[in-house]
């Protein structure tokens, strides 16, 4: 066991302030909260003349005074080249997760930097708490830092969401004006997601909720709702707010507008390809295909190929009607 | 003669015609999905826009 502390939020700190309401990195910032759907990740580093930043996606998530889901402390400390625990899962990318007593760690490498991870995340077995450890080979306590630098920030509330209920899709969110109500275009790269998003925009001003991320969780009073997230894409539009879904379409470039039913069956398998499975966890997979099969239940699902012009929306909003 | 057998017979609920079982394959696109990958080119913060900054530096870049 790592002895990871719970900490109070910085905003409870009474002379902390967020970097969100400072607007620019400041001497007095000891942490920050991150939300997304209603789950909340805060920092915080004890360590004297630190400061942290969040740099890692639209500021506008940063929140204050709320209950965090998982608490991190953030500490600087030289890091071990060689892993310990059981190797879960290499992304072949700049993370690796192991299997530790009392928890999980993230480690994260940069060739560049060197052989030793630039940062490690333990994280304990409750999945409520841990600490965010940066190598000062790497990362000099005396600079400002994010912690939570993507990916760290969207892994963790991927893995809080497998945790809580909650699926987060490649996918653009559009809340249309007239009703309020959320439609949801899931696509992988190339699809059509940036344009879709555009195209709704200029064509009816709708709220985009995201044109890259969008996380959808399951009301208490039944339904579903899509939430937006940080992590945008090339149009760079995130909105912390959210909407009821009434519908999903499922992207395709196509030679005139047409929308396609889609059997249950093959809407989760649309879905969980566009979709974050843990590839590592076949229980956590599993749990997911059977969101994913609760969702394409209740909410109509439709794949749409479609010519990227503003009448693809208007397509959109009569068959909607 | 019961009530309920003068009703008339309720119609019988139209079958769905039979689908036999298949397997499709589904393109999973990992690359995308691990988030192990930098993504360059462009400007801002985000996914799309991680400038793949040298850690050696952790200064924030700002978005």
């Amino acid at each position: 066991m790592f002895g990871p502390r719970v900490l109070s939020t910085p905003a409870a700190g009474g002379s902390s302030s967020t970097s969100a309401e400072a607007g620019a990195p400041s001497s007095r910032v000891a942490g920050y909260a991150l939300g997304v759907s209603g789950l909340v990740i805060a920092v915080q580093t004890r360590r004297p003349g630190a400061r942290l930043e969040y740099v890692g996606g639209s500021r506008a998530f940063l929140v204050e005074g709320v209950p965090a889901d998982l608490q991190l402390e953030v500490d600087w400390r030289e890091l071990d080249a060689r892993p310990e625990g059981r190797a879960l899962f290499d992304s072949g990318g700049v993370w690796r997760s192991f299997e530790v007593e009392g928890g999980v760690v993230l480690r994260f490498h940069d060739a560049s930097v060197g052989a030793f991870p630039y940062k490690e995340a333990r994280l304990d077995a409750s999945g409520r708490c841990g600490v965010v450890l940066l190598d000062p080979r790497a990362c000099p306590p005396e600079r400002p830092v994010d912690p939570l630098e993507f990916p760290l920030d969207e892994l963790l509330f991927q893995r809080l969401l497998a945790a809580r209920g909650g699926i987060e899709l490649h996918a653009v969110g559009i809340v249309e004006p007239a009703s309020g109500r959320g439609y949801l275009f899931a696509g992988q790269s190339g699809d059509g997601k940036t344009t879709t998003a555009r195209l709704w925009q200029e064509t009816v001003g709708a709220a985009i909720l995201s044109d890259d991320r969008i996380v959808l969780r399951r009301e208490d009073g039944g339904g579903w709702r899509m939430h937006g997230t940080p992590w945008h894409g090339e149009a760079e539009l995130a909105l912390p707010t959210s909407a009821p879904l009434a519908g999903i379409f499922v992207l395709a470039r196509g030679e005139r507008n047409a929308l396609v039913p889609m059997s249950p069956a093959r809407a989760v398998a649309a879905l969980l390809a566009r979709g974050f499975p843990a590839f590592h966890d076949a229980p956590a997979t599993a749990r997911l295909v059977r969101r994913l099969q609760a969702l394409a239940g209740e909410v109509p699902c439709r794949r749409f190929p479609f010519v990227p012009d503003g009448e693809a929306v208007r397509f959109i909003l009569r068959a909607v009607a | 003669m019961r009530e309920q057998d003068a009703q008339e017979p309720e119609a019988a609920p139209a079958r769905r015609p039979y689908e036999p079982p298949s397997v499709e394959r589904v393109a999973l696109r990992p690359e995308e999905a691990v988030l192990g990958s930098c993504k360059t080119g462009s400007t801002g913060g985000g996914p799309r826009a991680f400038r793949c900054r040298s850690v050696a530096t952790c200064s924030a870049l700002g978005s």
